[in-house]
């Protein structure tokens, strides 16, 4: 094993592949940086692992009402590695979710919807539609009484579409409303409809990606080494296979941490409470509102074209604004509606969960909608006024704080050891603490359990704050970043 | 430093060559053995993500980050016995 048998055998393979001569074009160096510019990807590794996982599911598995809930419960039981590869699909398909949200709220924020990316990011948000779809089919499929319930939820609120759209769409998903019915067409739309439509998209996306490259940092004044373009071969791709290695560990490691079991199977009669996903817990929290429940119907059509009015609103964003010429630190307030949505989605889907088979009160409602709104547009009204400056060159004195790196003179290796040591320890204060919070949010714990988690918690993310703080050190991110946010404030 | 590199790299294949070869050894049956199958290919990918680091940025590579890497495996491999057994 010597450097130049390495050299070798990747000469060779890109002699054969001709990894040097790849179409692909080269990334410009600052995106290997930072791994956000790389969201989308992950997700489309995300996708493409849920596909891997749900092609092996796809053998075992029955799409009959009478033996789907079966056939799930032998993959888990019998098939060699089922229970494992389906929590594969499951964390892969949540995950891909997440990240697409990620990858959605970054391009708001840095306005990566800018010319010439307008189709770019109606194409994105299509894949995001067309993501969550996958997510609402494949709930039913285990056909599970919570599942079916929570479908049922969903076609409720496509009838409050105008017709004819929700009575086609009724019929596209359910076709006349029996069972049988339902459910091939759900696993149609979530084993051959939803991918291939994803799968197009993607192209498309991956075209323009692939004329227009990465979309410019934030930062006017990078440096020229951070703007040189590096190649696909071997620099991309290396970068790629960490990325991947890593998120298939997390998505193998969260598969041991919690395994999905099996819920109940849906039979006609049974009575169950409608829960839906996690990514659809906010809508179901708006929807069963005490003030819209009041007015009945029409409340729930209002909801539904409310809903519906926003999400066309950010699809067609880059038509609908007028000022993305501007450096989002110029536009606080456009921050604002996107870190109040962020809190909105997480506040909402915490209330849908904390109140499941009961109503929201309205005065909840209102106060968990307008608290936050009060706080961050006021934050930001503060931040366009500069009513309060930070003190001058606090960031710069920031970015000289001394931390110790393990790399500086020889190797302690005591001093290795206890930075190993101290990073399990912070790891496992973070997965403590969520099970803890977790435990007193929905088994009633008592208070001095969450105290002791909110401290685990303090202590896991002074650690990884340290750790980030010690990278970004080695990389001359803290210092630029100071001086950029000195000087949008004015004071640089 | 070379030779402290090709250390580290060889530490690592040889960590990920035994993680790998448990995964032939478990009953691909049982769901406590299916989680030590998911521990064990968990670490041995982050090896790998390892051995691409370190070989990516040859001996400029931060320490910092092998001993989270370490550290998450070590972290995997104690979840994997909790859960599942080895």
């Amino acid at each position: 094993m010597s450097k130049s048998f390495l050299k070798k055998f990747v000469d060779w393979l890109d002699e054969n592949f001709g990894f040097t001569r790849t179409i692909l074009r080269p990334a410009p160096e600052y995106s290997l940086r930072n791994p956000s510019y790389w969201l989308g990807a992950i997700a489309v590794v995300a996708f493409f692992t849920a596909g891997a996982a749900g092609i092996i599911l796809l053998q075992y598995y029955d799409p009959h009402p009478d033996n789907a809930w079966e056939s799930v419960s032998r993959i888990m039981i019998e098939v060699p590695f089922g229970n494992l590869i389906r929590n594969i699909h499951i964390y892969s398909a949540f995950s891909m979710i997440f990240i697409a949200f990620l990858h959605f709220m970054r391009n708001y924020f840095t306005l990566a919807y800018r010319r010439p990316r307008e189709l770019m990011w109606i194409v994105g948000m299509l894949m995001g539609l067309a993501t969550l779809m996958m997510g609402f089919t494949g709930y039913l499929l285990p056909w599970y009484a919570l599942s079916y319930a929570a479908v049922g939820f969903g076609i409720t609120i496509i009838k409050q579409l105008p017709q004819p759209i929700s009575g086609f769409l009724e019929y596209l998903i359910s076709g006349y409303g029996t069972d049988m019915e339902l459910l091939r067409r759900f696993y149609t739309f979530h084993t051959v409809l939803l991918p291939a439509l994803i799968i197009i998209l993607l192209a498309i996306k991956l075209h323009i990606f692939e004329v227009h490259g990465i979309t410019e940092p934030l930062r006017r004044d990078l440096p020229e080494e951070e703007r040189k373009l590096v190649p696909w071969f071997p620099n991309v791709f290396l970068y790629f296979v960490i990325i991947v290695t890593t998120f298939i560990t997390i998505i193998l490691t969260a598969s041991i941490i919690y395994p999905f079991g099996l819920h109940e199977k849906y039979t006609p009669g049974v009575v169950t409470i409608p829960m839906p996903e996690w990514y659809f817990m906010w809508t179901y929290a708006i929807a069963k509102t005490e003030f819209i429940e009041a007015f009945g119907e029409t409340g729930f059509k209002l909801f539904v074209a409310t809903l519906t009015i926003i999400t066309l609103i950010f699809i067609f964003l880059p038509f609908l604004d007028r000022w993305k010429d501007k450096h989002p630190s110029e536009r606080p307030f456009f921050i604002a509606i996107g870190v109040w949505m962020i809190v909105e989605l997480v506040l909402m889907t915490y209330l849908a969960w904390i109140t499941a088979g009961t109503y929201i009160p309205s005065e909840i409602a209102i106060l968990s909608i307008t608290i936050p709104a009060i706080i961050i547009f006021l934050a930001a009204y503060v931040y366009s006024r500069k009513i309060v400056k930070p003190p001058e060159l606090v960031w710069e004195k920031f970015s000289k704080l001394k931390v110790s790196r393990f790399s500086e003179g020889s190797i302690n290796s005591k001093r290795y050891v206890w930075n190993i040591v101290r990073f399990m320890i912070s790891i496992m204060c973070a997965g403590l603490s969520f099970r803890i919070i977790y435990g007193w949010l929905t088994e009633g714990i008592g208070s001095a359990w969450m105290i002791f988690g909110l401290v685990l918690l303090s202590i896991s993310t002074l650690e990884s704050l340290r750790i980030i703080y010690i990278a970004d050190l080695s990389s001359q991110n803290i210092k630029n970043r100071s001086r950029s946010l000195e000087r949008w404030w004015g004071i640089g | 430093m070379v030779e402290r590199t090709y250390i580290v790299l060889l530490v690592l294949l040889i960590v990920q060559a035994i993680l790998t070869g448990l995964v032939w050894m478990v009953n691909p049956i049982l769901v406590t053995h299916q989680v030590a199958a998911a521990g064990y290919i968990a670490s041995s990918l982050l090896i790998l993500a390892m051995i691409v680091y370190v070989y990516y940025r040859g001996d400029d590579y931060d320490q910092e980050w092998i001993a989270a890497g370490v550290g998450m495996i070590v972290l995997i491999l104690l979840l994997t016995y909790i859960k599942g057994g080895f």
